[in-house]
């Protein structure tokens, strides 16, 4: 006899005999299902099944009844008289057709619920969280349903495990990662296969960073040949594995010594770390990770969980080491091992704890991932190197023009590695650019721009297995053309301009050349590149970001891209809100620079007016020579200058004390002031003169308009203290009219000044402390 | 209201004033020449990168043009003042008036600051100024030349504009071009030879032997470097030579007292006259403090990088034997050393005289581009040592006669010949 009943009503009836778990899934579906369909009896129903008092009289249920005191609980029976109701409604409201399609569905996708299943713990092992991945991506397309949600879901579930446990991270990584791109990312994960641990911070941006580009690859024309390098990711369980295999525990408690304490013990704990072993297992996936690579360089780095900048910024305090990758199989496993040990070990240095005491973020365990790339470049020659890298940001901190606004970004970039544009080299000069002004340059005349220009190469020797620091000249002299896209980033130096290279007219060992990136920057399109990179991961971060590349001379790498918390060497810096006004010497609310300096002695003051009124050339060079004696005699970032115009004029002196880097290089800041004349302001150099050197010796600027509203420059009171010149160098009366030295001690006794400077907020304040 | 603040312009009218005063110049010629024939003020709109209309403020000052088309820079700077350009252009007279070269004087000059212009927008403001005064410049009335934050590129596009204007080629309207677009051979040794070519005279002059003298030079960029070249080719002897050192932000004299091998010290030098302190040890050279260069027990100073060198307090430093100082640097001598240097006998070749070589070479550049016909580097080199010679021996021989410090005498002949072309021409 044929069964009359809808074959909805079947499927439910054999699952309340065989799976009852699963049939309050399907039950629960229904009801949002019904809700969706506006169905009136669903709601009377569930309101019916909270009822509550209030004044004695029964009243409908809602929630918020509830929010102080558990909800009432409904015994079995209720509930399964509750199931048969919500079905019966259905029954009476929808298509017995439509009923069967989507509890099919349904059932569909509960056949896929494994992996969330498993992912919800947390802890679920490697491999078996490749074994599920695995299995999961196995599944035919036509059979895999998966509502949204259950995605979305999956997904937090899967960065949660490997990536990060940060919620904003999560916030935007779970609309870029997908369920696909964990299958792939997992198989180059290594780590112990029975072991937690996640890849740490800087793999999980890198990792972001690439899925946001890829998924805006089809719309946006400047980012289809965007590439990363192949990449692989040793988990921090590893770290744990190592520490337990070679009965290392003890060290985790060194972080609380004293610094000096830890600074004499660290290099024997490095050695300590180099020549522990690591387990067999992590030693096989290595080897096989070796031999996929083959002869190509790469670059171990630190992937900390503390390096997951979106909260806590904590960048570069790890080491990031090159390897050549050249030798035997057996000579090369070394290597990477000593690299990795080398890292771990740096978990225990004395700058990083030293930093993570001073931020608070001492007693985090902190664990240490490890990113492992290709190097981007090619080999030329016995050296491997790209053709530039650099590092850029979406914020510029580093204005050299009024016209570039904070938002227009700045790139460093140099020739070869990069480490040379990540790091401040002091007698070296990376090349600057704005990208939303990618007409501005900093150096102008053609003497700046050869001698503001790199000068040294970082590179691999593949020969002798190192890292090496070598002449820009010799490098480019001996392979010139080999060099893929030398042309984009050299002038030819004649001597008295700088030209482009051009065809066959230039002889890389004859011309004379200067690093310029002329080419490459001219025609905008990189710079368009870098600033379509830049606002695609800003608006996906919902935070300005900082992005490392390479590029071999024909592809551009992203190698790793975090939000923008700190710029290199400047902190961010909070202006505190109720300063006692007395305090308080100078406001500016124009052009600001995020920096501060701190507990200054002395405040050199060159008086506007008089300097202005000084009879000759020599007289202002006199003022330049005096400053520069007081700049060896005061101490490195002891003083500030404050004086008119622009610091460093040439040509028209007038304009500002002529002074040179050389003079000033011990100052921990420049003011420069512009008083309106005749209804104009003139404009400030931005220290354009000598920018470059500003920046590479972390030389604060502030420019200040002391007769715009907004702006403060207490002149009395600096006026109304004892000149201190003569107490360093020898002068005389005209002299002593013009330059002043003051002792913040003058000014209130005990104290010191301070220069705070918000870019956030466009304000600086300098105050006594 | 005095405006207090100091105006080069007036400067340059004073040092006229009283050199006409001592030439006995009569007040029409004195008025002629203490103020410019021309300025010319306009304005240069330029569409900015970002779509905007920016306006700038051109000039072009020419002095002086009786015995010639004016000839000077162009300078972009964002304080520039009328009174700078006026200062300027008429320096230039006298400059090209000293070593005889037919030139006049002119200047000019954008308010603008390169630091904040693309290159797009400095084009434009380029071939914006020549289109201003296209009628007023050109190869036989004013050539311009690359100055304060100008160069090469920016003449090119003056040239360019220039060209489309009047729809013929004209090299000869602008100097300061590239080799092989319109440029000269033989610049970059134009100053430094210059410097050397009329040293040379003056010992002659002064039955002095170049060979077996030894010299001290100041700086060791391009000016020192071919000084040094064509002196030992007399057969005179550097032995020390101060340098910059941009590592330890000071500078060293190196001294070798049996003579600088100039080829092993170009080897060790850096393209900004940087010479490796430890590598010239090496080489036997003793390095010491900078400001030795000028105590060296020599028989020539050459200050050849930097302004107020020779002042009140370092002249006491000079060796006796020192004779001849040649100022390849602008300026380096101060009024109150002149004194001293007067009075110790020392025989000072004035730098606008020294280093003329340059303005010179630039004259040739012209000359080259109106012919659209260029020397060779020793063509150059020959007639550049013929102008610096004869230049040097009209200011020598009137030094002479009237028992007069050269630096006057320079001054006096360069104004001389300016108020005689005036007159010629029956202006005055």
């Amino acid at each position: 006899m044929k069964d009359k009943r809808p074959e909805w009503r079947i499927i439910l009836d054999t699952l309340e005999k065989l799976d009852v778990v699963l049939l309050n899934r399907i039950l629960r579906r229904m009801i949002y299902y019904l809700f969706k369909l506006n169905v009136k009896e669903i709601s009377e129903l569930i309101m019916k099944l909270e009822p509550a008092k209030i004044h004695g009289e029964t009243v409908i249920s809602n929630d918020s009844i509830y929010s102080n005191m558990p909800n009432p609980k409904i015994d079995i029976k209720t509930l399964r008289q509750f199931t048969e109701k919500v079905f019966q409604i259905a029954g009476d409201n929808i298509k017995d057709g439509e009923i069967s399609e989507q509890i099919n569905i349904w059932l569909s996708q509960e056949r896929s619920r494994f992996l969330s299943i498993a992912f919800e713990d947390e802890n679920i092992s490697l491999s078996e969280a490749k074994d599920t991945l695995n299995r999961f991506m196995k599944i035919p397309k036509g059979e895999l349903f998966i509502s949204p949600d259950d995605f979305v879901n999956l997904r937090v579930l899967l960065i949660r495990r490997f990536l990060s446990s940060n919620l904003n991270y999560i916030n935007v990584a779970k609309h870029f990662i997908l369920v696909k791109d964990f299958n792939r990312i997992i198989m180059n994960i290594i780590g112990p296969s029975n072991g937690i641990g996640k890849l740490g911070g800087k793999s999980a941006g890198l990792i972001l960073g690439h899925e946001i580009i890829e998924s805006e690859k089809n719309n946006i024309d400047e980012l289809k040949d965007i590439k990363v390098p192949k990449s692989w990711y040793i988990t921090t369980g590893t770290i744990m594995d190592f520490v337990h295999f070679n009965a290392l525990e003890e060290i985790t408690s060194l972080k609380y010594l004293d610094t000096e304490e830890i600074r004499a013990g660290y290099p024997y704990l490095k050695q300590l770390f180099k020549n522990s072993f690591f387990p067999q297992e992590i030693i096989e996936q290595l080897d096989n990770l070796l031999k996929s690579i083959g002869n190509k360089p790469i670059i171990v780095r630190s992937s900390s969980l503390l390096e997951d900048s979106f909260d806590a910024p904590f960048s570069g305090k790890y080491k990031s080491l090159f390897l050549a990758n050249n030798g035997s199989p057996e000579e090369k496993l070394n290597a990477l091992l000593d690299a990795i040990a080398e890292i771990y070990a740096s978990i225990f240095g004395p700058d990083p704890i030293e930093y993570r005491k001073e931020k608070g973020l001492i007693d985090f365990q902190e664990k240490m991932g490890i990113l492992i790339q290709e190097v981007v470049g090619k080999r030329i020659g016995k050296y491997f190197f790209p053709t530039f890298a650099g590092v850029a940001f979406s914020n510029n901190e580093f204005r050299w023009s009024p016209r570039i606004k904070r938002e227009d970004g700045v790139v460093r970039m140099v020739a070869g590695l990069g480490t040379r544009a990540v790091d401040r080299v002091g007698d070296d000069y990376p090349f600057l650019a704005s990208p939303g002004q990618p007409g501005l340059r900093v150096n102008i005349s053609y003497e700046d721009r050869i001698k503001y220009t790199q000068k040294n190469i970082d590179v691999i020797n593949i020969e002798s297995n190192e890292f090496e620091t070598v002449s820009a000249d010799s490098i480019i002299k001996q392979y010139g053309n080999m060099i893929p896209g030398i042309e984009q980033i050299i002038s030819i130096d004649s001597g008295d301009h700088l030209s482009p290279p051009v065809g066959v007219l230039w002889d890389p060992e004859e011309s004379e050349f200067a690093i310029t990136f002329e080419n490459l920057t001219d025609n905008k399109n990189f710079l368009k590149k870098i600033r379509k990179i830049l606002e695609v991961l800003t608006k996906a971060f919902k935070n300005p970001v900082d992005v490392e590349f390479a590029s071999d001379g024909q592809n551009l790498f992203i190698l790793q891209c975090r939000p923008q918390i700190r710029i290199a060497n400047f902190d961010s810096v909070s202006i505190p809100e109720n300063l006692d006004k007395e305090k308080v010497l100078i406001r500016s609310d124009k052009f600001i620079t995020s920096g501060s300096v701190t507990d200054i002695e002395y405040i050199v003051f060159v008086r506007p007016e008089e300097y202005n009124d000084l009879k000759n050339e020599k007289d202002m060079k006199k003022v330049a020579q005096i400053i520069s004696q007081l700049n060896k005699k005061l101490g490195k970032k002891n003083f500030i200058l404050i004086g008119p115009g622009r610091w460093g004029s040439r040509g028209d002196i007038k304009l500002g004390v002529p002074v040179t880097y050389s003079d000033i290089f011990n100052t921990a800041m420049l003011i420069e002031l512009a008083y309106k004349k005749d209804g104009y302001t003139p404009e400030l150099s931005f220290g354009t003169h000598f920018f470059q050197d500003l920046v590479e010796s972390n030389i604060k600027y502030l420019p200040l308009y002391p007769d715009e509203s907004g702006s403060l420059f207490k002149r009395e009171k600096l006026d109304n203290v004892p000149n201190r010149l003569s107490d360093f160098v020898p002068s005389d009366q005209a002299m002593e009219k013009t330059v002043m030295v003051i002792d913040t001690n003058d000014l209130k006794k005990g104290s010191l000044f301070s220069v705070l400077m918000d870019e956030n907020i466009n304000k600086a304040v300098g105050f006594l402390t | 209201m005095e405006d207090k603040s100091f105006n080069p312009f007036k400067m340059a009218q004073q040092q006229f004033d009283e050199i006409a005063e001592k030439l006995g110049l009569e007040k029409g010629t004195k008025e002629f020449l203490r103020t410019p024939q021309r300025e010319y003020h306009f304005t240069i709109p330029v569409k900015m990168d970002d779509g905007s209309t920016q306006v700038f403020q051109g000039f072009r000052v020419q002095h002086n043009d009786a015995k010639g088309p004016c000839k000077g820079g162009i300078r972009f700077h964002p304080q520039e003042t009328i009174n700078t350009v006026k200062a300027l252009a008429t320096w230039m007279t006298w400059k090209c008036a000293v070593v005889d070269i037919p030139l006049g004087g002119g200047k000019g000059g954008v308010i603008c600051d390169p630091h904040n212009l693309s290159m797009r927008e400095q084009e434009q403001i380029c071939r914006g100024w020549v289109r201003q005064v296209a009628r007023n410049i050109g190869p036989l009335q004013d050539i311009p030349a690359p100055d304060v934050m100008t160069n090469a590129q920016h003449m090119l596009w003056m040239m360019d504009e220039y060209e489309k204007i009047n729809g013929y080629k004209f090299p000869g309207m602008i100097t300061g071009k590239p080799v092989g677009m319109g440029g000269s051979l033989g610049r970059t040794e134009a100053t430094g030879y210059g410097v050397i070519y009329t040293l040379r005279e003056a010992m002659k002059s002064l039955k002095v032997d170049i060979k077996n003298t030894t010299a001290s030079f100041q700086g060791f960029g391009n000016v020192s470097q071919y000084a040094i070249e064509l002196f030992h080719k007399y057969g005179g002897r550097a032995i020390s030579v101060s340098s910059w050192d941009q590592e330890d932000q000071t500078s060293y004299t190196f001294l070798k007292e049996d003579g600088i091998d100039l080829e092993k010290l170009l080897s060790i030098t850096n393209k900004f006259g940087g010479i490796d302190k430890i590598k010239a040890k090496e080489l036997g050279y003793k390095v010491l403090p900078g400001d030795k260069w000028i105590e060296q027990d020599v028989d020539i100073l050459i200050p050849a990088a930097l302004e107020n060198q020779i002042n009140e307090k370092t002249v006491a430093n000079i060796s006796t034997r020192v004779k001849f100082i040649s100022e390849g640097a602008n300026g380096p001598t101060t009024p109150e050393a002149d004194k001293v240097l007067d009075e110790k006998g020392i025989f000072v070749i004035p730098d606008f005289l020294a280093n003329a070589g340059g303005v010179t070479c630039s004259y040739f550049e012209q000359i080259q581009g109106n012919m659209n016909f260029y020397w060779t580097k020793e063509e150059v080199l020959e007639k550049l040592d013929n102008i610096m010679t004869n230049a040097f021996y009209s200011v020598y021989n009137l030094s002479k006669k009237r028992g007069i410090y050269m630096r006057d005498a320079a001054y006096m002949i360069a104004i001389s010949r300016v108020a005689e072309a005036s007159k010629l021409r029956g202006w005055v």
